[in-house]
């Protein structure tokens, strides 16, 4: 998708952020980012943690029926995650916040409902996780946590997605907490789900942030403390 | 014609940049006709920042902002005449910081670009990662405009 072709751009708070959908102008089109959103607002509902009626509620009162299917889908791939990043990554150390992998989820989820109805281009972004997706490369830019006033081009991607985690926000699972060295992590991968989770292990260990990414296909990028 | 004036007319593009970037997800018009497809709007004045039409459906429809954490979200927010949300539209989004322009891979953007290019479509910055941003105030916004429809709409 070229930044001169007519595009349909639609923003939606869900998820405690602004979502936000583009596709190439067209009347499918319009339909499509309904379903879309449709499905980022079933994340929303799901897996808030705000919610009370929410999953998270169930999996902390440790029922583990009724969930919604995508919850069950999203705490497996957490726990994929975790086992692969020799626990850096844990979801019930944090009484069970799906925070930290639910809105790369989402995005995912509204790629493929776009796909599903025919899109072929487009990008979501959620709040900072994004996915690019079609045949176009799209220019993708970081918002340094602790210098919201700039921005860093990293580059231009293509069928990807881009998360970034600001250390201010992380929750360390580890009993023995250190300091951050690292202000914040932006992780490239093939899905938004993997780069949501894989920002908060590379957060925690800086230093071996590209092997860990690289146990999931997944590139990351680390943010000094001093900018 | 005078040799200086494409000279002339190519330099101010970069310049014109404005220094908050606002993106236009609907207008007004737009989001009256997705929430309420069809029917027809009439301004309503209330003498507040709000702005409020009575809809020919005998809902409302109001256009608010709100503060996020760096930036200025317009919304509009349609009510049904029980005070029952019908909908809510992001119309736009604006950062108050204007840093990204001295951003010299941003700035790159506009290199080749003259008066005659349409500019305007690169008002915003698109594909930012990271650095959350809140709604949390749109969920506040909401709520603040179902009292609005209570305290000075339902008994019109």
């Amino acid at each position: 998708m070229r930044a001169n072709c007519a595009s349909a751009r639609r923003a939606r708070a869900l998820l405690g952020t602004l979502v936000e959908i583009r596709v190439p102008a067209s009347a499918q089109g319009e339909r499509a980012v309904q379903r879309a959103f449709a499905a980022v607002e079933r994340v929303h509902r799901a897996m808030s943690a705000q919610e009370s009626t929410s999953d998270i509620a169930r999996l902390r009162g440790g029922r583990w029926y009724a969930l919604d299917p995508w919850t069950r889908w999203v705490v497996d791939r957490a726990e994929e995650v975790r086992i692969g990043t020799d626990g850096l990554f844990d979801c019930a150390a944090c009484g069970y916040a799906l925070d930290g992998i639910a809105k790369g989820f989402a995005v995912d989820r509204a790629v493929d409902a776009l796909q599903s109805a025919g899109i072929r281009a487009g990008v979501v972004n959620a709040g900072g996780d994004l996915r690019v997706f079609g045949d176009a490369f799209e220019e993708v830019y970081v918002r340094p946590p602790q210098h919201p006033d700039r921005l860093i081009y990293i580059g231009r991607v293509r069928d990807a997605a881009v998360a970034t985690s600001a250390a201010m926000l992380l929750v360390d699972p580890r009993p023995a907490r250190r300091a951050l060295r690292a202000a914040g992590a932006t992780v490239i991968a093939a899905d938004c789900i993997t780069a949501d989770a894989l920002t908060k292990p590379c957060l925690l260990e800086p230093e071996q942030a590209r092997q860990l990414a690289g146990r999931f296909c997944a590139h990351a990028l680390v943010l000094g403390t001093h900018g | 014609m005078d040799a200086r004036w494409p000279v002339f007319l190519a330099a101010p593009a970069a310049l014109t940049v404005p220094a908050a970037h606002a993106t236009v997800y609907l207008t007004v018009e737009q989001a009256q006709q997705s929430l309420f497809a069809g029917a027809s709007f009439t301004p309503v004045d209330l003498g507040r920042r709000e702005r409020v039409w009575r809809v020919s459906t005998g809902d409302w429809f109001i256009v608010d902002q709100v503060l996020g954490k760096h930036e200025l979200i317009t919304y509009a927010l349609g009510i049904d005449p029980q005070g029952r949300a019908r909908g809510i539209e992001i119309l736009e989004y604006r950062e108050s910081h204007g840093g990204e322009v001295r951003d010299a891979a941003w700035r790159a953007q506009f290199a080749g670009k003259s008066a005659a290019d349409p500019l305007q479509l690169d008002r915003d910055i698109r594909n930012i990662s990271g650095a959350t941003l809140s709604c949390r105030h749109v969920t506040d916004g909401v709520k603040r405009l179902l009292k609005l429809y209570e305290s000075e709409l339902r008994q019109r």
